[in-house]
């Protein structure tokens, strides 16, 4: 683990100086996290790439104000989720149309509450939770980044981020122990 | 039950291994590293930059010594807030200031508590007013720009109000009504000093938006939520009801489409129910905007949702099962030139 984090910094410092092959690596290694991390946000598959792509851009042409190379995923997951927010502010004015259409299949659309447990599946729940909930957790469990780390990514405090994490995890609890009653 | 966080920490492992990575995805990503700038091009960009940066400070000199004295008579006279505008909306977001953002409303802001970080965004930003050591003492200063530039909902506003709780500084904007021209790019950036202690752990940023009052109709929020499709009929709605037309009035939509609408009727109310959910749709058209006020009665969580658009459109698509009529409010979008739609009813006729 500390080769990974030592050879890490090596790139940053090297994207620094202005090698575009380091930098390369340097994303090349996050591309996937950064797709799912951005997915929590953003539901199609071109707001993804937009969001993304402005993330790479934007890191690349501010990566010499990284002052410490060992925070560099901290930083780019930071202006990700940035460019989500922004990404998801512009659709939110088409989710209209979105709406009607899930009105609509609405209309036709039925699940027993046998058919609903047998689908159940435990990601189903978190999946209830909000945004920021559901990216807290993520960045908590999947991403293994600390509190700490999240408060930074998340422009939040540590308390804010501690309290979420356990208010949401005794959600999705309550909410296992309702389903389980069905 | 398991361990709830083995159980959490499994169940985002297991959705994440399942997330299929696109082939266009990494395409695109292929595209951009490959397309990043050459070291040559971002020496003649810094040269650019430098050349820029020189004008606007010789230019800005002026400004400074014409501000000195402003921000003294901002304190004094309470009159705290002022806007500046730039030109060069990219030069702000790559000057490299570091900003907060309102994810909830799309801000970008930041709230500089003393002179050594003033100085940094004011360098940047050389229109902000100058000020002292001393008059960070008592005070703060927030700056904050709207990042959609384009959205109609967030031109001219001003601070209204900055105060705060025990933990939370809140800031209320408003947008001012003598509108100016809307269609023209948001570019500007608003300040105002407030007492340190207004200056707390959280920020909750507030816009008061336009409220559309429509003549003889109760307003939104009191419209019960068992609101039929006959009693919107007989208030003078137009109503929809799973998509089909069912008041003889939407020419009232479509004059207010082509701004024919007769004694001063600028405004609509639409009374659409899809299955069991009951949308009311307030639109109301003044000097160049359409605002738009919507809520799903129904669902009394949802609040009343507040949208403002350059255009409204009509739009009919001749399918092969029937017509399609969908109205729709429109801006330009927030990167380019193309437009964004927000669906406001649809018709199947």
């Amino acid at each position: 683990m500390e080769n990974d984090i030592s050879s890490l910094e090596e790139l940053v410092k090297s994207s620094q100086a202005g090698n575009n092959l380091a930098f390369t690596t340097l994303i090349t290694n996050i591309q996937d996290e950064l797709f799912k991390i951005a997915k929590l946000r953003l539901k199609y598959e071109d707001d993804i790439e937009d969001a993304v792509q402005e993330t790479i851009i934007g890191a690349y042409k501010h990566l010499k104000k990284l002052k410490h190379p060992e925070y560099f995923k901290t930083w780019i997951i930071r202006i990700l989720i940035n460019n989500c927010n922004k990404v998801y502010k512009k659709t939110k004015k088409e989710i209209n149309y979105t709406y009607y259409n899930e009105l609509v299949s609405n209309t036709t659309y039925s699940t027993s509450n046998d058919e609903q447990i047998q689908n159940l599946d435990f990601y189903m729940l978190i999946e209830k939770l909000s945004y920021k909930e559901k990216i807290t957790l993520s960045l908590y469990y999947f991403s293994e980044f600390t509190t700490k780390e999240i408060s930074k990514i998340l422009n939040e405090s540590e308390g804010t981020i501690r309290s979420r994490i356990s208010r949401s995890k005794l959600k999705v609890k309550k909410m296992y122990k309702e389903v389980e009653k069905i | 039950m398991k361990d709830i966080d083995l159980q959490i920490k499994e169940a985002f492992i297991k959705n994440n291994d399942n997330i299929e990575i696109p082939v266009e995805y990494k395409q695109m990503i292929n595209n951009t590293l490959e397309n990043l700038p050459s070291k040559t091009n971002r020496k003649h960009s810094k040269i650019f930059n430098f050349i820029i940066g020189l004008i606007a400070t010789i230019f800005s000199i002026t400004g400074v010594c014409f501000a000195t004295s402003a921000i003294s008579e901002h304190i004094k006279q309470n009159i705290n807030q002022g806007k500046i505008s730039s030109n060069d909306y990219n030069q702000i977001l790559n000057s490299g200031l570091d900003w907060d953002n309102d994810y909830e409303n799309g801000f970008y802001f930041k709230m500089i508590e003393n002179l050594e970080n003033y100085q940094k965004y004011k360098n940047a930003l050389n229109n902000l007013p100058d000020m002292s050591k001393e008059d960070f003492d008592n005070n703060f200063i927030l700056i904050i720009s709207s990042s959609f530039r384009r959205d109609p909902g967030q031109a001219n506003l001003i601070i209204k109000d900055i105060s705060s709780t025990e933990d939370t500084t809140n800031i209320t904007l408003k947008q001012l009504e003598n509108i100016e021209d809307y269609t023209k790019y948001n570019n500007d950036i608003i300040y105002a000093i407030s007492s340190k202690e207004n200056l707390k752990q959280n920020r909750k940023i507030t816009i008061e938006n336009f409220t559309i009052t429509i003549p003889n109709m109760k307003p939104i929020k009191e419209l019960p939520i068992d609101y039929t499709v006959e009693g919107a009929i007989k208030d003078g709605c137009i109503v929809a009801e799973n998509g089909i037309l069912k008041s003889n009035n939407i020419d009232k939509l479509d004059n207010l489409i082509n701004l024919s609408y007769l004694d001063n009727e600028n405004y609509v109310r639409i009374y659409n129910k899809v299955s069991d959910k009951i949308q009311i749709f307030d639109i109301m058209w003044i000097e160049g905007i359409y605002y738009l006020n919507w809520t799903t009665i129904n669902n009394p969580e949802q609040g009343l949702q507040y949208h403002s658009f350059e255009t409204l459109n009509k739009d009919e698509f001749e399918l092969p099962e029937n017509k399609t009529i969908i109205y729709g409010g429109f801006n330009k979008d927030f990167y380019s030139d193309d437009s964004t739609g927000f669906c406001i009813l649809i018709i199947y006729e």
